[in-house]
């Protein structure tokens, strides 16, 4: 049970980690806590947006500064599943052979999986079981990973020759999928002068630790959250389903497959983390409202009509917004 | 230090007040609205039969259980807290910090969030009691059941207020004049003299019977129509109300209603494309009704129109045809004839043959055509027109003789009552019994010395000419009870 001063304490480490990756990161303040919410919550985010706005680097400085081990895994059609969770190799100690496990890159607190969509679906579910499980199995060994652990994997939206989509389940994985959006000019400006003036891009210094991860952890699942507003959270789920009465119109018209129970623990635990970010004892319908898109975005699935028709999920998502009060 | 449990108890409880209010709001309303439209429907349909009492007092004693019912439940039906701290936050604006406390409280009292959340309730949730003020539309609905049950207890024992028909008929009467005034423009309008007034209150004597028939519409337009002919006829000559007591008939209006169809076409082409009002139709209709098939055919015809121009254009037609079957009319002598010896009061038989009494101009002119020799035969011209351009002097001798038919010929050959068939104005056609009478002279002298065509209106000034000329009680009290016929009992 966490202590109230323990819940002071993380909230204040997490400004302090927010104001550090603010200082490297120029806007994306809704990536930038994306990516916290997700590491409160033991997930995984999925983020989409084209080459040089910043992803790698979000994500090497989300590393840095909560001082915690890093890897980049730069997808491509070769690569093996081997390459990235390891594999067993023969050594001799001792005049006698045995085969020991030599760790793949997964084997970080923050792996990028950088262009995600390019490998082959056999290595793209290699992700899978350390995704969600929080283990790699090799042969008849299972090895865990280290908390605290997340996986960001990027893709990129306009190169789609060659890729091979995620498919959906493996896509309900990830906790959150984050758009990222152009920077706004006076970004731009900024971005420029942090990188072409003194020493460039400096890497904040670990403001957290992983200890404080685990507690912030903790902490975030003791937020409270009003039966109301759990059921709110249900009832916008539930409203992205087509043939559900309390679904929008155009949900019904447009919609193929709704967002899973999954996407409802997802958005609860996600509301909570963004009350805890905000400094908030409770979660509020706003944060609620916050989170709906960045939970349930990549968890709808469009039909025919909707993808021939143009048909976005955000357009759905204001639309469910509307119907669904709390 | 915040009392969470103290503030849930509070809040629940007065949430189940506001709701038991609310209920005993909807109950009174539900309950005492059919209550009470049934008590003024028995009260005004059965009342003859007699109501106890007791019945509105039986009657709000059971609203009132049924509503203390309604709320009685609602305040023993207990409100889920969380409901209760739902509705509390979002009255508040509180981001559902009480329902999150709700939780905490409930579920997790050692969670490192109560006391935070404890401190933000305490701070933000000081005027909760606003959130339970009853909103305007829940006051409403209570004090418009109270009203309710109030009057259903009050209303046997005080009746329903006594509505006067007569009154509220005279009330639409002259509505549905100045409203067809407006429409017509120079159509003339009733209560303008003394003929108008007299048909009003003869009108007026009759409306009670009218009043349980539902042509109650139709009794307007008729008075209505009564009026134009009566004011016709007093413009033609003089105040002859026994011209406008017999000739009621749709004949009788046919030059008016040719005034009428005028003004309406004026209008009409001055609003430019426009249907008919339904105060416009109505009249239409209700003359439609009273005309011969021919003319009530076109206007049937009119009214089925829905095309402005189309409108228009039937008008006119049937404009030039009503002012041929008025030239057809006037163009009768005899019947001129007839009439001047009717009114003269030469020839009493012929009073009681209705075609005497065409129109009002032809009574006019047989007042004014009897001064010609004095004893009954007309030579007088065909229209109304002459009448009115008829030497003064004429008339007053006119006047002279027929106050001295009636004076001299009391309870002698001249009847004081006949009975003439007429086509009614207000109700059905049928026989009625007819005063025939005419206007007394005001200046009662000789036929030189007359220098007007005003007659008496006022029997002060008829009694004053009487004692005058010494004329005998008896006589006079035919002369009192003319006018209190053509006052309508009110002098």
């Amino acid at each position: 049970m966490t202590s109230e001063q323990e819940v002071r304490d993380t909230v204040e480490v997490f400004g302090q980690l927010q104001t550090a990756i603010g200082q490297v990161i120029v806007g994306h303040r809704s990536v930038v806590q994306g990516a916290l919410i997700a590491l409160l919550c033991r997930g995984n985010v999925l983020l989409e947006g084209v080459p040089g706005l910043g992803k790698t680097l979000l994500v090497r400085t989300l590393a840095s500064s909560v001082g915690l081990t890093f890897s980049r895994i730069q997808f491509t059609p070769d690569l093996m599943p081997a390459d990235i969770i390891g594999t067993d190799i023969l050594t001799e100690v001792d005049g006698k052979r045995s085969f020991s496990f030599d760790r793949g890159p997964l084997f970080a607190n923050i792996v990028l999986a950088d262009e995600v969509n390019r490998a082959t679906p056999k290595t793209q579910s290699a992700l899978l079981e350390a995704m969600e499980e929080r283990t790699v199995s090799v042969r008849s060994n299972t090895y865990p990973l280290e908390e605290p652990y997340i996986v960001l994997a990027t893709q990129n939206p306009i190169e789609m020759e060659g890729t091979y989509p995620l498919p959906e389940a493996q896509v309900d994985r990830f906790m959150l999928k984050i758009t990222v959006p152009y920077p706004t000019l006076d970004e731009v400006s900024r971005i420029t002068e942090l990188n072409t003036e003194g020493e460039g891009i400096v890497l904040p210094k670990p403001v957290a630790t992983a200890e404080n991860i685990l507690v912030a952890r903790r902490v975030v699942r003791e937020i409270p959250v009003a039966d109301s507003l759990r059921d709110y959270a249900s009832r916008l789920v539930m409203a992205t389903h087509p043939h559900e009465a309390s679904a929008p119109q155009r949900v019904r018209e447009y919609i193929e497959y709704g967002a899973s129970p999954r996407a409802a623990i997802a958005l609860v635990m996600s509301a909570k983390a963004h009350a805890f970010l905000d400094g908030e004892p409770n979660v509020r319908p706003s944060d609620i409202d916050a989170m709906l898109e960045q939970v349930l975005i990549h968890r709808i699935i469009l039909n025919f009509r909707g993808e021939a028709e143009g048909v976005t999920v955000s357009n759905l998502l204001d639309d469910i917004r509307q119907k669904v009060t709390v | 230090m915040f009392d969470t449990e103290r503030f849930f108890r509070i809040v629940q409880r007065r949430a189940q007040q506001r709701l038991s209010l609310s209920r005993l709001g909807f109950g009174l309303v539900a309950a005492g609205v059919p209550a009470l439209l049934a008590l003024v429907a028995v009260l005004l349909f059965v009342e003859r039969a007699g109501v106890p009492r007791a019945v509105g007092v039986l009657l709000a004693a059971f609203v009132l259980a049924v509503s203390v019912g309604f709320a009685v439940v609602a305040l023993r039906r207990t409100i889920p807290l969380a409901h209760v701290t739902f509705e509390l936050d979002r009255a508040l604006g509180l981001d559902a910090r009480i329902s999150s406390l709700l939780v905490l409280w409930r579920d997790r009292r050692d969670s490192p969030f109560l006391k935070p959340l404890q401190a933000v309730v305490a701070r933000e949730s000081k005027g909760w009691r606003s959130a339970y003020r009853m909103s305007w539309r829940a006051r409403g609905r209570l004090g418009l059941g109270v009203v309710c049950v109030v009057l259903i207890a009050v209303l046997p024992f005080v009746g329903l207020p006594h509505i006067s028909f007569a009154a509220s008929v005279e009330q639409e009467e002259s509505a549905t004049a100045s409203e067809l005034e407006d429409g017509s423009g120079s159509a003339p309008m009733a209560g303008e003299d003394v003929g108008g007034t007299g048909t009003d209150a003869e009108s007026s004597s009759d409306l009670p019977a009218e009043a349980e028939s539902p042509q109650e519409d139709e009794s307007l337009l008729n008075s209505f129509l009564s009026d134009l002919l009566t004011d016709t006829s007093a413009d033609s000559s003089g105040e002859t109300l026994s011209d406008t007591q017999g000739a009621t008939g749709a004949e009788s209006v046919a030059p008016d209603f040719a005034e009428y169809l005028d003004a309406l076409l004026a209008e009409l082409a001055e609003a430019g494309a426009r249907l008919l009002t339904d105060a416009e139709q109505h009249v239409l209709r209700a003359y439609g009704d009273r005309s011969d098939a021919e003319l009530s055919e076109r206007i049937a015809s009119l009214l089925a129109e829905t095309d402005a121009d189309r409108i228009r254009a039937q008008l006119s037609e049937l404009k030039e045809r009503s002012d041929e079957l008025g030239q057809l009319r006037t163009a009768t002598p005899a019947g001129d004839e007839q009439d001047a010896n009717s009114l003269a009061g030469t020839s009493p038989t012929d009073v009681g043959d209705t075609s005497d009494l065409d129109t009002p101009l032809d009574t006019g002119r047989g007042v004014t055509s009897a001064t010609d020799d004095g004893t009954g035969s007309s030579d007088a011209g065909s229209d109304g027109d002459d009448a009115t351009g008829q030497d003064p002097s004429e008339e007053e001798s006119v006047g002279a003789s027929v106050i001295s038919d009636i004076v001299e010929g009391y309870g002698q050959d001249t009847p004081d009552v006949v009975e003439a068939a007429v086509r009614g104005s207000i109700g059905d056609e049928g026989t009625i019994t007819e005063y025939i009478t005419a206007g007394v002279p005001l200046d009662y002298g000789t036929a030189e010395g007359t220098t007007g065509e005003t007659f008496v209106v006022d029997y002060e000034q008829a009694e004053a000419i009487l004692t005058a000329r010494s004329v005998p009680q008896d006589a006079q009290k035919i002369v009192r009870d003319y006018f209190e016929l053509i006052s309508g009992g009110d002098r």
